[in-house]
């Protein structure tokens, strides 16, 4: 998407928003586009995610989302639970981390069911409402395969692979004298008996605890970076935390680590974007199959009341016609009468061609006003219907 | 970062970066400084802003630049209010969690 379309799609989502807070968000989201120059455009468009996110966190914020507690902010921003439909990322993620595990060739203790389980049930997960935590506990997930012990908060979020493998392929395994919390290295030692590498490309622990302990932040640090952006290898190069890929690569656990952080990432990527796209195509199929089917019932309905319209704007016409025929001709005979005939006739039949003349200019201001302000009210109330409408059919995806 | 930062600490935060910029400072910018402290992402800070603005805190006014209008915000004496109240408080909460931390005992 480029900058234009993104600009233009979030204008209309915020159709239904007060005018000045369109305006203000517009030119905020303008200029923040312009101040940050065109060679960063890219990176701004993916970290915010898709219009549809920016134009909900503009209208929360303004009070203007129905329901109650649809988000939260967190440090990735304003997180709505809604867009956490797109988590299909379990399904996506599932092969390309059974596969790094056949990969690898090390048939590790954790049964398919016992790492999925992982994620969900760390406390610290279940707070966080947003997705980019999934993502990046699932991202972990797929390097730490097997590790069932993860039952800790901790772990789950801050590892998640990189961070350990950047620590453990420099220092090669030596996480497991590392201060030791005996829980994690109860979970690796078995991994860690079949290669050295193996051990350092898993060292998920000794990752954690150099985060934690040291100035290590980096493994936090490229944890929500990656979370953030979406994509894990532009989350950390754009962080410049490019530096864990190197050891990651070079360190020979880039026959496993590779093809899972890459290959399950980008799936992961383009599987939701079609999830999201197929799920709007099939909503707008759906709507197209219901008005076909109902048919026969609204196209009469509509043209039972186009008709009635029609008819009545008819009968109004010439209605007003027939009055200022009618009023004419009574008022010409009248002052006829009055010159040749009786003069009270006269006098009586130009009074009432008169009324009736007044009668006919009565009902033209009528057909005018209801041209000028009916109609107009008419489309306005059709419009904002059709808006409402899809604009919450937008929400709801 | 595996700790969130709720709405008062991130309005503290943009107050803060904000602050520091006497002649103030626009969007792209705060959330570039923000970034320094804490992960946030680009979305973030402009409903923080518009808030902060509505409430008061900051103001805002354009700048001619580069043929355009840059919008700047700069804190406003209630803003550096609010700030101060912020700051004391943090140090209160911080101190209070950094002592839990390192195993001292709280009073």
């Amino acid at each position: 998407m480029s900058r234009e379309d993104f600009m233009r799609q979030l204008e209309m989502l915020l159709a239904d928003v007060p005018q000045e807070e369109k305006q203000e968000a517009l030119s905020y989201y303008q200029s923040y586009f312009e101040d940050a120059g065109t060679e960063n455009e890219a990176r701004i468009l993916r970290e915010l995610d898709s219009p549809q996110k920016v134009a909900a966190t503009i209208k929360a914020d303004l009070g203007m989302e129905a329901g109650e507690s649809v988000g939260e902010y967190t440090e990735h921003g304003f997180m709505d639970s809604r867009f956490q439909d797109r988590q299909e990322i379990k399904v996506a993620v599932e092969p390309s981390r059974e596969q790094a595990g056949k990969a690898q060739g090390a048939e590790e203790k954790g049964k398919p069911g016992a790492y999925q389980r992982e994620g969900e049930t760390s406390g610290y997960q279940n707070q966080g409402t947003y997705r980019q935590e999934e993502e990046a506990s699932s991202y972990q997930n797929q390097d730490t395969y097997g590790q069932e012990e993860e039952a800790s908060s901790y772990q789950d979020q801050s590892t998640y692979g990189q961070g350990g493998e950047a620590f453990g392929s420099q220092e090669q395994g030596g996480y497991r004298q590392g201060e030791g919390n005996s829980n994690y290295q109860r979970g690796y030692r078995p991994e860690g008996n079949g290669s050295d590498r193996d051990a350092s490309g898993q060292g998920e622990s000794a990752g954690y605890q150099q985060g934690n302990g040291t100035g290590g932040n980096n493994g936090y640090r490229s944890a929500s970076g990656y979370a953030e952006s979406g994509g894990y290898q532009e989350g950390s190069r754009s962080r410049g935390d490019g530096s864990y890929w190197e050891p990651f690569g070079n360190g020979g656990s880039g026959d496993y680590g590779d093809p899972s952080g890459t290959g399950g990432n980008t799936s992961y990527g383009n599987r939701s974007r079609s999830t999201y796209n197929g799920s709007q195509l099939g909503k707008v199929l759906l709507l197209v199959a219901i008005a076909v089917l109902t048919s026969p019932a609204w196209l009469g309905l509509l043209g039972g009341v186009g008709g009635l319209v029609i008819g009545l704007a008819v009968t109004a016409v010439c209605l007003t016609g027939a009055f200022f025929i009618v009023g004419g001709v009574l008022f010409g005979v009248g002052i006829g009468q009055m010159a040749t005939g009786s003069l009270a006739i006269g006098f009586a039949l130009s009074g009432v061609g008169m009324l009736t003349l007044a009668l006919a200019i009565l009902c033209t201001l009528f057909c005018v006003w209801v041209c000028g302000k009916l109609f107009p009210w008419f489309l306005r109330a059709v419009r904002g219907l059709w808006r409402g409408f899809f604009s919450r059919k937008e929400q709801r995806l | 970062m595996v700790f969130n930062t709720g709405a008062a600490l991130l309005d503290a935060i943009v107050l803060a970066v904000v602050c520091k910029e006497e002649e103030g400072t626009y969007g792209y910018k705060i959330t570039q400084d923000v970034r320094k402290a804490i992960e946030v992402s680009e979305s973030t800070l402009y409903p923080v802003l518009r808030r902060l603005q509505k409430d008061g805190c900051l103001e805002v006014y354009d700048v001619e630049c580069g043929g355009r209008n840059r919008r700047y915000y700069k804190i406003t004496a209630e803003g550096l209010a609010q700030l101060n109240l912020y700051r004391s408080e943090w140090v209160n909460y911080s101190s209070k969690i950094t002592l839990l931390f390192s195993g001292g005992e709280l009073a």
